[in-house]
C-alpha cells in the first residue's frame, strides 16, 4: 500500500513541477509571441493594404474596413483540413456591381505542411493568385477557375468555398466603401 | 576517467549516430533537413528536449517506480517540447512558421526516448549530460549537412533566412555558391530528401568500413 501511494505521490509532484514550468514558459514568453505574431500579421498586410492604411487594417474587429480607391477589405473563412483558414481578401467594385476579388493573402491556417501549405503567404502562393479577378457569377460558372492540387482537394475546397461565400456576402449586404484615390505612395 | 568520458561522447556522437548508426529521429531529419537554418533550428530544438530530458530523468532517476517509467518519461519529454516551441514562437516566428510541427512531433522522437529509456534512467547526471550532448550532437551533424547540401543543391546558396535564427545582424540572403541555372529543384523536396539522406548513410557507412579495419 505505501509503496503504491510513493508512485502515486511522485508522479503527482512531477506533474505539478511539469505543469508549473510549463505554465511558468507560456507566462514569460505570451509577450513576445504577441509581438511577433502582430508584425507577421503587418507584414502579411503590406501586400494587400495601401502604407498609410495599415494601421487601421491592423485592428480586424474594424473589418468590414473601407480602404481607398473603393477597395473594401473583407475576412473570409472556412475549415480546411487542419482547422479554420482565415483569409483576407480586398475586393472592390462592390458598390456599382458585383464585388470582385481585387487581391488576397491567407492570414492563418493550420494545413498540413508540405501538402496543404501552398497557400502559406511566406512561399507567395501564385496558386491563390488565380482567384485575382473573380466574381460570385464566375466561380459559379467555372468552378475550377483555379485547378485542384492533388493531395489538397480539402484545402482547395476550403478556399473556394471561402471565397465563394465571401463574394455572395458582398453581393446581398452593403459593404463600406471608400473612393477617394490612395496616397500615391505607391509608384 | 577521462577517456571513458571522452568515450561516450564520441560514440554517441559518431559511432552510433542517432542517425546514420541507429536510424532514429528520420522522420524531422527528413522533412526538415531541406535549409540550413530550418535543420540548424530544429537541432538546436531536439539538443534542447534531448539534455532536459536526459539530466531530469538521470536526476530523478532513483524516485522513479519502474512501471511507472514510461509515462514519466513522456510527462518530462511533452513539457520540455512545449517549453522548446513556446520559445522558439517567441524568439524565432519565421523559423516557427516553417518547421514548428516538426519540433512539436520531437515528442514522439523515438531517439530521444531511446536515450532516456537506454542510458540516462541508469547513469549519473555527468554521464547522461555527455551522452545527451553527444547524441544532439550527431543529430545535429547530419541535420546540417543534410539541410546544407539539398539547399545548396536546390537553390545554388547557402544559409538564406539565417536572421530569422540569429536576429537581422546576420543577413537573409545567404552565400551564394553557383548560378540559379545549375541548380536541381527536386534536392529541396521530399524525394530529393531520400535521394541526398541514402546518398550520405551510404558514405557514413562506408567511412565506418574504412576506420574499422
Amino acid at each position: 500500500m505505501s509503496s503504491r501511494l510513493r508512485s502515486a505521490v511522485t508522479i503527482a509532484l512531477l506533474t505539478l513541477g511539469c505543469g508549473m514550468l510549463l505554465s511558468q514558459t507560456a507566462a514569460w514568453t505570451a509577450r513576445p509571441i504577441e509581438q511577433a505574431r502582430a508584425a507577421a500579421l503587418r507584414d502579411a498586410l503590406t501586400g494587400l493594404v495601401d502604407s498609410g492604411q495599415i494601421d487601421a487594417a491592423f485592428e480586424r474587429e474594424r473589418w468590414p474596413l473601407a480602404l481607398c480607391d473603393g477597395i473594401t477589405l473583407v475576412q473570409s473563412e472556412a475549415r480546411g483540413y487542419g482547422g479554420a483558414i482565415i483569409i483576407a481578401v480586398a475586393l472592390r467594385d462592390t458598390a456599382a456591381q458585383e464585388g470582385a476579388i481585387d487581391r488576397l493573402i491567407v492570414l492563418r491556417h493550420r494545413e498540413t505542411p508540405g501538402i496543404g501549405d501552398f497557400i502559406e503567404p511566406l512561399t507567395q502562393p501564385p496558386w491563390l493568385d488565380r482567384f485575382r479577378g473573380a466574381t460570385a457569377s464566375s466561380l459559379a460558372q467555372r468552378p475550377l477557375t483555379a485547378d485542384a492540387v492533388s493531395g489538397a482537394t480539402i484545402t482547395v475546397r476550403a478556399v473556394r468555398k471561402a471565397l465563394t461565400q465571401t463574394l455572395a456576402n458582398a453581393a446581398a449586404e452593403e459593404l463600406p466603401v471608400n473612393a477617394a484615390p490612395c496616397a500615391a505612395t505607391t509608384p | 576517467m577521462n577517456r571513458a568520458r571522452e568515450h561516450v561522447f564520441r560514440d554517441s556522437m559518431l559511432r552510433n549516430n542517432p542517425a546514420w548508426a541507429q536510424l532514429l529521429g528520420l522522420c524531422p531529419l527528413l522533412a526538415v533537413s531541406n535549409s540550413l537554418v530550418n535543420a540548424l533550428g530544429l537541432s538546436l530544438a531536439s539538443a534542447f528536449v534531448l539534455v532536459g530530458a536526459n539530466l531530469s530523468v538521470s536526476a530523478l532517476r532513483k524516485s522513479i517506480p519502474d512501471f511507472l517509467r514510461l509515462p514519466i518519461f513522456m510527462l518530462i519529454i511533452a513539457t520540455l517540447t512545449t517549453c522548446a516551441v513556446l520559445l522558439l514562437e517567441a524568439f524565432a516566428f519565421g523559423l516557427y512558421q516553417r518547421i514548428a510541427l516538426f519540433v512539436q512531433i520531437i515528442v514522439t522522437n523515438c531517439m530521444i526516448l531511446g536515450r532516456v529509456e537506454a542510458f540516462a534512467s541508469r547513469a549519473r547526471p555527468g554521464a547522461a549530460l555527455r551522452d545527451a550532448l553527444g547524441t544532439a550532437c550527431g543529430f545535429a551533424i547530419a541535420l546540417v549537412i543534410l539541410g546544407a547540401l539539398r539547399e545548396a543543391l536546390a537553390t545554388g546558396r547557402v544559409g538564406a533566412r539565417l536572421d530569422d535564427l540569429f536576429g537581422p545582424a546576420v543577413g537573409s540572403a545567404g552565400v551564394p555558391l553557383w548560378p540559379e541555372s545549375l541548380t536541381i529543384p527536386l534536392a529541396a523536396l521530399p524525394p530529393g530528401a531520400f535521394i541526398c539522406a541514402a546518398l550520405l548513410l551510404a558514405l557514413a557507412r562506408a567511412s565506418a568500413r574504412a576506420t574499422d579495419r
